[in-house]
Formats: structure tokens, sequence, C-alpha cells
């Protein structure tokens, strides 16, 4: 019974953060798996956010429903308002596919070892239990509301935001009753909206269904992700931080990729989203800020570079705020005092957590043949969005502890740096999806990327929105959008015939379309 | 052999071998789980509360705590040498809430120091982990030989009961 009502918190939860994804105005290149995993994500954040605003005027069973109501109701009208958004187009034939049928295989299994990990033999952990729990629990003993007293309660680390406590706390209400293996539910939530990020993200972006597969199997190969502290079954934020910032980047890739307001919209609610999850997101936010800092200064669209990152910075600023207000004691991990003379203990740890190969088995050595990979294809134009993404916080997180209060510092290192790096993992395993899939695929294609760039795919995109668009007004008189796509690609059949290229052209069948390409220079 | 098929061996040989550990490090993990542990609400407080040396001591502990008012104010005495401090100091704050609870960590006889937050008013309770009970007769609660939960309200200096 317990199992079944934390599903049900979950599910509400899940609807709620679908509704907001339409809400928001989904973009249209998105697919139905990458909606889904961004619903999980904003869908914590809907219940965090609500039961904490709502928080201020009611509680009890009148906020739980104020919340279900919500989220119900946000899926309602976004019903209403998209119903593309969810309608299933059924195939006239069923043909199998390998690739869709293995990543589903894959997602599957290691979704359930996950769950029978988190649930039967993993506990909380001190963090898990001191720092994230302990606020769950609280809040839950005061009726669903974090109260401002418990600032200064005693707990540990109380500067810590709140959309882990908070979504604990839902958990809790649904049960109605402190419980903390149901609790650890949590991380494999997180951990199926990674995985349908990066199955749809990695399909998406090289149009083809290998890089799903891929991209799963890659992040359910990383044992951290499962196993020890900061990992999907820890109930620690470490994990749902990672999967925010795998959704943040990946709606900020697909701004600089085609200047999307609805992406941009997204990539600024779940940047806040991570503001709101852990004090770290702060260096993430830097990187992200680094993805699409070109994208914004060359187009000089100042209003949807503060549509990104404006939403997290007011809500850093409001919960600072906040905790001035109510005395929130400090943490006492960081100071203002810079330590430079433990640059070279950082820099040695550092490199001895990519060759931990029994914690982290081969990954950072395949993250390092991966960027080679990518550099020896001489991509160079997409170097600042990956760097961005993925190397910069590798770099950035150890420089961190140069402001650590801890005595000694090298304590400090060795109990969370491997928590900071598996933030990244999840954005990682889609770079090594996506540039593993171009070795394979870049010759054939005569040069033409698979990655996200910042200018080139945006003109397919935009046909495929244009062809969207055309066929929903021409389908009353029978032209559907396959026969404007088969127009297409006669034109540009058509067009590369008359140009006299030293490559061959690539047929840019149907499914090409949306694809990121880039002719070769 | 060319450039091409070069890099698509290395990718596959990498990927093979990155899957190949992965799966040796999560297998070998797994079989070492032991049984499955039960659905218990309170799984990871009990096992950092297992120091106590009793069964199920996260319940007994709060019970222990539950006799007191909402409102009341706690004290822990603990001697600062004994590594399980502050496991034991978070672990109560977590189970005596609503109640506050202060911390006085000795460092030697009628010495100590105050760990959390300092509260003013008097006392209503005090709790002794590893440290010699003061005033035994009044109402107490001993969970284990190391932690004693006594009711008694006291105005007396913190330090005074690092004995």
């Amino acid at each position: 019974m317990a199992i079944i009502l934390s599903v049900v918190a979950l599910v509400l939860a899940f609807a709620g953060g679908l509704g907001m994804v339409v809400l928001l105005g989904r973009p249209s290149s998105f697919s139905r798996a990458e909606l889904c995993g961004m619903a999980v994500v904003l869908g914590a954040g809907l219940v965090s956010l609500s039961s904490f605003l709502l928080g201020i005027l009611m509680y009890g069973w009148v906020l739980r429903s104020a919340v279900s109501v919500l989220c119900l109701g946000s899926l309602v009208i976004a019903l209403r308002r998209d119903r593309g958004a969810f309608a299933v187009k059924l195939p006239e034939r069923f043909v199998p596919s390998v690739a869709p049928i293995l990543t589903s295989v894959f997602a599957v299994a290691a979704l359930y070892l996950l769950v029978w990990i988190s649930l039967y033999h993993s506990d909380l952990g001190w963090d898990g239990l001191f720092n994230w729990e302990a606020k769950t629990r609280t809040a839950f003993l005061n009726d669903g509301v974090f109260p401002f007293q418990a600032f200064s309660s005693g707990l540990s680390h109380t500067r810590y935001p709140l959309l882990v406590p908070l979504f604990g706390a839902w958990i809790y209400s649904w049960l109605g009753r402190v419980d903390q293996s149901m609790l650890k539910l949590v991380g494999p939530f997180f951990y199926l909206g990674a995985l349908l990020l990066l199955a749809g993200s990695a399909r998406r972006l090289t149009g083809s269904p290998w890089a799903g597969a891929l991209a799963v199997l890659i992040l359910a190969a990383v044992p951290p992700t499962m196993i020890g502290g900061g990992s999907a079954s820890s109930g620690y934020a470490d994990w749902p931080l990672a999967v925010i910032y795998l959704c943040t980047l990946i709606a900020t890739l697909e701004y600089t990729r085609t200047n999307s307001a609805s992406a941009a919209r997204l990539a600024g609610v779940t940047l806040m989203l991570g503001i709101w999850t852990k004090a770290d997101m702060l260096v993430l936010l830097v990187c992200i800020a680094a993805v699409a800092a070109p994208r914004i200064i060359r187009e000089r669209n100042w209003k949807l570079g503060l549509v990104i990152f404006l939403p997290a910075l007011a809500m850093r600023f409001i919960w600072s705020v906040m905790l001035v207000v109510v005395k929130a004691p400090p943490d006492g991990d960081f100071h203002f005092r810079p330590h430079f003379d433990v640059a070279g203990m950082l820099l040695q740890n550092a490199l001895s957590e990519f060759i931990k190969w029994k914690q982290w088995g081969l990954f950072w050595p395949l993250l390092g043949l991966s960027v080679f990979l990518f550099v020896i294809r001489r991509h160079f134009s997409e170097v600042a969005v990956w760097t961005g993404g993925v190397i910069l916080p590798m770099i950035l997180y150890p420089c961190v502890f140069i402001f650590s209060a801890w005595n000694p510092i090298h304590d400090h290192v060795a109990s969370s740096l491997s928590r900071l790096f598996l933030q990244i993992v999840p954005a990682a395993s889609l770079f090594i999806a996506l540039t593993i899939h171009r070795v394979f695929e870049a010759d054939n294609r005569c040069g033409r990327s698979t990655l996200p760039l910042s200018q080139a795919g945006a003109g397919e995109d935009q046909a495929e929105i244009l062809i969207s668009a055309a066929a929903a007004v021409l389908q009353p008189i029978g032209i559907t959008a396959d026969d404007l796509r088969e127009l297409y690609r006669r034109r540009l059949e058509a067009k590369s015939a008359s140009e006299n290229s030293i490559c061959r052209p690539q047929r840019p069948g149907k499914k090409n379309l949306g694809r990121t390409q880039r002719t070769s220079s | 052999m060319d450039l091409r098929c070069l890099l698509r061996m290395l990718a596959i040989c990498g990927v093979a071998a990155f899957l190949a550990l992965s799966a040796a490090i999560l297998f070998i993990t797994v079989i070492r789980f032991g049984p499955a542990s039960p659905l218990d609400p309170l799984w990871t407080a009990n096992y950092f509360l297992s120091v106590l040396g009793v069964d199920h001591p996260a319940i007994r502990v709060q019970r222990g705590l539950n006799e007191f008012a909402s409102d009341a104010h706690l004290l822990l005495i603990a001697p600062e040498s004994n590594p399980d401090v502050v496991q034991i100091r978070l672990a109560l704050v977590y189970f005596a809430y609503p109640r506050k609870l202060s911390a006085m960590f000795c460092t030697s006889p009628g010495h100590g120091v105050i760990v959390g937050p300092t509260y003013t008013v008097p006392v209503d309770g005090i709790l002794f982990f590893g440290a010699k009970v003061v005033n035994p007769d009044q109402y107490s609660v001993s969970i284990g030989n190391k932690l004693t939960i006594t009711r008694q309200k006291s105005t007396s200096p913190w330090p005074s009961y690092c004995r």
C-alpha cells in the first residue's frame, strides 16, 4: 500500500510537470520522451515550490488538496490548449525496430535494478538523513509546511534550498507517515527523467534511435549513479540536481540551435529549479552561461538572455534574503578566504578521481576518448557548447574547494568531489553518445555534423516548423505534412544536384528533417 | 587501415571496455549485498542509532522523547571525545522536533562547548550520552547503556553537568 500511495504522489507530480511543459510552450522539435523527462523535473519543482508558497496560506490536507488540484489543473488546461502535445499517432503498419526496443529494455532493466537497490539494499546515508530527510520530516510534522523556526533549530545545513525536502514531504503527506524507505523512490523518479531525456535528446539530435540506446546504456552503466553517497538510491540532492542540469543543458542547447523562445523559457525555469535544489547549481549556472552566451551576444537577444538567467538569479536573491530574515546559521563549509596553496592538492585529487576505476569504471577515460574523437573530427564550432556544458564543470568544481572552510581541506575534497562530479554524469553521457554516434555517421554524411550547432540546424528546424504549420492549414484540402516533406525533399535534391560539391550529397529524407546539418567547407 | 576505421575501432573498444568493467563492478556489488532489508520506515535512523546497542533504537528514542511536551527544551550532555557524538546529536535533534534541543560537549569536568543553538530558557530534560548521569533519582529512561533520558527541570549552568 505504501508503494502505491508513493507512486500516486509521483504520478500527480508528473502530471503537473507535463502540464507545465506544455503551458511554458514546448519546443516543437522536442520528442515526447524529452517532454516526459522534462515533466519529471518540472513536476517535482511544481510540487515543491507550490508547497512552499501555498504553505504561507494553508496547511495539512487543504495544502495537499490545493497542490493536487494545481497539478491536475495544469495538465487539464494544457490538454485543452495544446491537444497535439499528447496526440499519439499510431503507424498504419507496425514495423518492429531493434533500437527502440533495446532502449526500452536497457531503461526498464536499469530502473528496476535501481528501485530494488533503493528499497532493499541502501540507506539514506549521512547527508540523506541529516541534511535532507530531517527537513522532509520537519515539514511533514508541521502539516506540509517548512517552519521558519526550523532554520535555527539545530538541523544540519539549514541553508540548503528546499526542492528535495518539500518534494519528499509531498510523498509523506500521501503516506500519512514518515517512511525513509519510500522516500528513496525520489531518486528513481529523477532517474526515469534522465533516461527519457537522454533517449529522446540523443535520438532527436542525431536522427538515429541507436544514439538514444547508447546514451541510456552509458548512463545505466555508471556505477555511482546507482550505488553510494550521492547516487540515485542515496536520498542526497546531488542526483536530482544532475538530472535538472541535464534538462537545463538540453533546453539551452535547443536555444543555441534555434533561438527558440520556448526553449529559453524551459532553460530558465529548470535553471531556477536547480538553484531551488542545491547551491552547487550556482557553479553550473556559470557553465550554462558559457553555453548560451555566444548565441545571446551574437544575436543581441538580451530579452531571451534574461528569460534564461533572471528566474535563477531572482530565486537565489530571494532565498538569500529569506535566510537572513530567519537568521539561519552559517553552514560553515565555505568562506570567502581563498586558499590558493591547495591548488596542487586539488588538481591531484581531481585527476585521481578520474582513474578510480573501482568506483567509476572507465567512465572518465571514455569521456576523454570522446573528447579526443570530438576534437579529431575538427568540429571546432561546437567546442564552446560542449566545453561549457561538460568540461567546464569538471574544472570549476575542484576550484570551489579553494574557498573551503574545512580543516584539513583534503577531508572536504575527499567527501564531496565525487558527488560533485556525479552531477555532470548525465550530461556527459549525452555528449559521449552523440560523439561516438558521429564517428559512425560523419563520413557517410560527408562531414555533416550530428551534434547540435549554434547556427547550422536552425534552417532544418525552421523548415519542419513551417511544414507543421502549413500542414495544419492545408489539411482540410487533403495536403498532409508528409506531402510537404516530400516536396521539400525534392527541392533539396534538385538544389544539391545543381551544386558542384566535392562530396556526394546525402539524400535529406524525411527522417533527417529537424536534424542538425552542416555542409563541409 | 584508414583513419575512419581506426577511430571506429577505438570507439567500439572504448565503449566495450567501459561496459564490461561497469557490468563487473555492478555485478560484484550486487552479489555482495546480502539479504534484502525490510521496508522499515525508520531504517536509516536505526542504522545511525545502532551505536546504542539495542534493537529498534529509533522507536525507543522516539518514545523516550515523546514523554516531553512539544514545547519542551532538552539538553544533551556528551563527552566531546566520543566519536559518535555528532551523529547522536543530529539524530536526537531529528527525533526531538518540535522540541528544542541544545548540546553541551564536555571537554573536562566542569567544562564543555555548546554545540548548535543556545536557548535561554530553563531545560525540561537532560539527555546523557556516554556521560555520567547527574541526579539519577529523577524520572529517567535508559536506552542501552549509553543513552539516558532524564526529566529534570534545571536552571543550573550547563557545564556543571560535565562530571
